[in-house]
């Protein structure tokens, strides 16, 4: 009697190809050596982290150097994290978010002149996208225009406050003033905004299993 | 500040620190950086506006320079950023 023989879905793809695999099997497969696994996870959160630094930090060329602090720190250790810890993802962040936070606080502390951030920057090799962060970004793009296209679907009221909070830079005193409403009212249309597009990007199945986007359940 | 103010004020303010009140934005970093709860709300938070708003070409080009500068055999090793700020030119 012959027996199936069981082939490795991923066997033949290209060594490259490791966009599709959770975190922890790229966190694992970096630990074993695998430079591009470490590729893979720095393409896949570099975002995320870069925003939640430049939110706490407040100046991009610091959030950069946070995120690639966050990176280093990885590299350089690579048992830093252990599954038995929170979710990959959830871990990443929160060293991004201490890193940010122990960034700021040294900045205050001790500040320096901006051109010497930006020179430090501009000393850096100019190093063009290659495929796989064009399509990292390809894909937020897509997602960014799926979800703008959620929101003009929303009960106006809601899309309102939502665009005049995040494409407006408004905060809900100004929404308040702008729609003749009450902060009670204007937070309650942005958390049932957020809540609405949280409920469709979920249906949508627009966001996969390995997406930060994704990572909690009461989303 | 409690989770729960922390949650209403990232409701009213974002996530943003810049468009926080500045005592109020540091009693909001002096709670995420010791809570992990705090931790996990923030980057929940910043994940919807990361989505929200999409990612951008920028992030991309930062990814390829970390990885580069990471795993190129012969580039220098990663020049500290924290401790040793790099000398001015």
């Amino acid at each position: 009697m012959r027996r199936a023989l069981k082939v490795d879905q991923h066997a033949f793809d290209p060594p490259w190809n490791l966009s599709g695999l959770p975190d922890e099997s790229l966190y694992e497969m970096f630990r074993a050596g695998s430079s591009m696994a470490l590729k893979a996870l720095i393409d896949r959160h570099t975002g995320m982290l870069r925003r939640m630094a430049r939110n706490i930090v407040g100046d991009e060329h610091e959030a950069d150097d946070v995120v690639q602090d966050v990176f280093v720190a990885i590299w350089k250790r690579k048992d830093a994290w252990t599954p038995s810890e929170a979710k990959f993802s959830t871990w990443i962040y929160r060293v991004g978010i201490n890193k940010a936070i122990d960034h700021r606080r040294r900045r205050k502390a001790s500040p320096e002149a901006p051109d010497v951030v930006a020179r430090a920057i501009d000393a850096r090799q100019d190093i063009g996208q290659d495929q796989g962060a064009q399509l990292a970004g390809l894909q937020d793009q897509q997602l960014s225009a799926r979800l703008r296209l959620a929101v003009a679907r929303l009960p106006e009221a809601q899309k309102t406050a939502l665009q005049l909070f995040y494409f407006e830079d408004q905060d809900v005193d100004q929404i308040a003033t702008t729609m003749d409403a009450s902060e009670q009212a204007v937070r309650s249309l942005l958390k049932r905004g957020r809540q609405a597009l949280r409920e469709q990007m979920r249906k949508e199945k627009k966001i996969s299993p390995h997406d930060h986007h994704g990572t909690r359940t009461e989303y | 500040m409690t989770i729960m103010e922390l949650e209403r004020n990232i409701e009213r303010y974002g996530v943003d620190f810049a468009r926080w009140p500045s005592a109020l934005a540091e009693q909001a970093l002096d709670l995420i950086r010791v809570s992990e709860d705090a931790q996990d709300i923030y980057s929940r938070e910043t994940a919807f506006d990361e989505a929200f708003l999409g990612g951008r070409g920028d992030a991309a080009d930062l990814a390829a320079r970390i990885a580069d500068t990471l795993l190129d055999p012969l580039a220098a090793p990663p020049v500290p950023t924290v401790a040793g700020r790099r000398p001015p030119r």
